[in-house]
């Protein structure tokens, strides 16, 4: 287990390393930066009668670039910023100016409130609904329970989000619209609950079908087994079988998936934190995406890059400890 | 007693698929309601007269009557036009992006399996750093990054992306093929690897890439339809199923013109809901295991 250990997270430095180089290339070929951005506003003020000229405008977008060092080619600046890095160091913000790590801190708070929230409803309900649905095989549950799975399934978030909105915050009005708390309102943490049940419903039910499905297949899979029979034979109580023999023993699909999602949902928070104006990770990225702030972006690739790589190999450490027939070392 | 039976010749695998395949009603029903949507949208011009683009400037936001079915957007263009050329944009992107990753997995999958040794092993360590790249983030930084987001280097892009699931599905079935008595015979009688793969190995994949392709679908439909919802995948006027939804931009609209976001959606919806139907269908009807034991 320790060697294995040792092995992967080795193979983990290559692959961070090829795809920080990947994307820092990518962003230095993108044309514009946040100089030129900047600068957008102060040519549209300054009309015909400015006595700004083309050339001292050049010139001021020079020195803007020369202290940020976008002047030097994209190579020396990846091996810098690399430096940088291996020191812990993600650099500053271009455009405010504040730490990329203060930044991003700021905004992980409310993603990670969302994310915890979300993957704890979609695992919690799709394993119960699916435990469910197997026990009752081919029953009008187990029928609906499949056709709402495909439903939601089919629905791209945003539109599922706006269904949300328009049925629970505009018609009903039960819930707000948007937002993380109700502004200009001292802290209350049912405030705060009414703020977070719409974005965690949106992006909890991505994952949640899937859920529900695998965790029938490999429930009724389990359910054919011997040991299943000899649990039933030695007059085990049915509850028991199913909960202490079968459930077990289908969880570890169910692990797998859960992983998956943990990696899936940073894009997926994208969109809903954009619908629902949720202050995390994804709206920070939309943002600074648009403002061409580089060093932030590239934080945030290398964050979810990270995120991505680590849960894959925790994914494989966990499937041992549910599954003992699964041997790492080979 | 069954075990007596002899089989029938004329019965092949294909038929007895098919046979399985027609038992799911849904299925079947996803088939003739995804050739409808089909049609409307192939038929687009003769069925919406005003076309996604022009712009009845007098009926802002109007309400759906008999001149615009679905009423019009925020700049008069009708909404009903919209969705149906947007279907067209829509689908059309996502089956070249499904296409360029099917491209790759298929082409990598296969020399990876077959060749085995020093390009199975760098083909593999590629996979799984192009797997661990955040692909929604990357697709949404090129196209903000590059001012003007053009569609066609998002499609290139996610199909470079996406690729790594294929090629894992087409490496296992080569390498569990190679070693079937069929190739093995082919082998012995000189046949050149090239040909083995091609006529040999690969045809036997097809009906499984099949399944995959009605996995793969949906996914892409989403992606772009997100893309475009966000502003970032197909640009305005042209019109595309996520940015029609797009469109809305404010919760006065979202709450009292639902006929501008409403139908987008649920085209979306229904057209992965048919997709999906079918490929849960299809699997079922491929499944080897079940092929066999009949």
């Amino acid at each position: 287990m320790g060697r294995y250990l040792v092995k992967r997270l080795m193979l983990m430095v290559p692959v961070l390393f090829v795809i920080s180089l990947v994307n820092f290339a990518l962003y230095s070929f993108a044309p514009g930066d946040p100089v030129t951005l900047m600068m957008n506003p102060i040519l549209a003020t300054s009309g015909a009668g400015s006595r700004m000229t083309m050339e001292k405008l050049d010139e001021m977008i020079e020195t803007q670039r020369e202290i940020r060092g976008l002047n030097r080619p994209w190579y020396v600046r990846y091996v810098l910023w690399l430096g940088e890095l291996l020191r812990g160091n993600l650099g500053r913000s271009m455009v405010s100016k504040i730490p990329v790590s203060e930044i991003i801190g700021d905004f992980t708070w409310p993603s990670v409130q969302l994310n915890i929230l979300s993957i704890a409803l979609s695992t919690f309900l799709g394993v119960a609904l699916g435990v469910l649905q197997a026990v009752r095989k081919y029953s009008l549950f187990d029928y609906t329970a499949a056709f709402f799975s495909f439903f939601y399934v089919s629905m791209p978030g945003f539109f599922l989000a706006m269904l949300l909105i328009y049925i629970f915050a505009l018609v009903l009005g039960w819930l707000p619209t948007s937002g993380y708390e109700t502004v200009g309102m001292p802290f209350s943490l049912w405030d705060r609950i009414r703020h977070l049940i719409l974005p965690a419903a949106t992006l909890s039910f991505g994952g949640l079908p899937y859920i529900m499905r695998i965790t029938r297949t490999a429930m009724l899979e389990v359910m054919g087994e011997d040991y299943i029979r000899t649990a039933r034979a030695k007059g085990l109580s049915e509850k028991f079988v199913m909960l202490k023999h079968a459930l077990r023993n289908c969880l570890i699909p169910v692990t797998t998936l859960v992983g998956g999602m943990i990696m899936w949902l940073f894009g997926g928070s994208v969109i809903v934190e954009t619908v629902f104006a949720w202050p995390g990770l994804g709206l920070l990225f939309i943002r600074v995406v648009r403002e061409r702030d580089y060093p932030v972006i590239m934080g945030l690739v290398m964050i979810s890059s990270l995120l991505s790589i680590v849960v894959i190999l925790l994914t494989d450490v966990v499937y041992t400890m549910v599954d003992p027939r699964v041997r790492l070392e080979r | 007693m069954a075990l007596l039976q002899i089989e029938e010749p004329t019965e092949t695998l294909s038929s007895r698929a098919w046979a399985r395949f027609r038992r799911h009603r849904l299925a079947i029903a996803s088939t003739v309601v995804l050739a409808v949507i089909l049609l409307l949208v192939i038929a687009a011009p003769l069925l919406a007269p005003h076309g996604p683009i022009y712009l009845d400037v007098m009926n802002r936001f109007a309400s759906p009557d008999a001149d615009h079915l679905l009423g019009t957007d925020r700049v008069g263009r009708d909404v009903w036009a919209r969705v149906l050329y947007g279907g067209r944009v829509s689908l059309s992107v996502s089956l070249v992006i499904t296409g360029i990753l099917f491209t790759i997995g298929i082409v990598a999958g296969a020399v990876s399996g077959y060749a085995g040794g020093v390009v199975d092993v760098i083909l593999q360590r590629t996979m799984e750093i192009v797997n661990a790249m955040p692909a929604l983030i990357i697709v949404i930084s090129i196209a903000a990054l590059s001012g003007d987001p053009n569609i066609v280097v998002t499609m290139i892009v996610l199909g470079l992306l996406g690729w790594g699931e294929i090629y894992r599905f087409v490496r296992g079935q080569i390498l569990s093929l190679r070693e079937e008595d069929f190739v093995m015979a082919a082998r012995s009688i000189g046949v050149t690897q090239r040909k083995i793969v091609l006529r040999h190995v690969l045809p036997n994949v097809v009906p499984y890439l099949v399944v995959q392709l009605a996995f793969s679908l949906p996914g892409a439909i989403l992606t772009e339809t997100s893309l475009s919802f966000l502003g970032l995948g197909v640009q305005e006027p042209t019109a595309s199923w996520g940015n029609v939804v797009g469109a809305v931009r404010s919760l006065d609209n979202l709450e009292k013109r639902p006929w501008m976001w409403l139908p987008a959606g649920f085209m979306i919806t229904l057209t992965v809901l048919c997709i999906n139907f079918i490929g849960d269908a299809l699997r079922d009807a491929l499944d080897p295991r079940a092929l066999i034991e009949k």
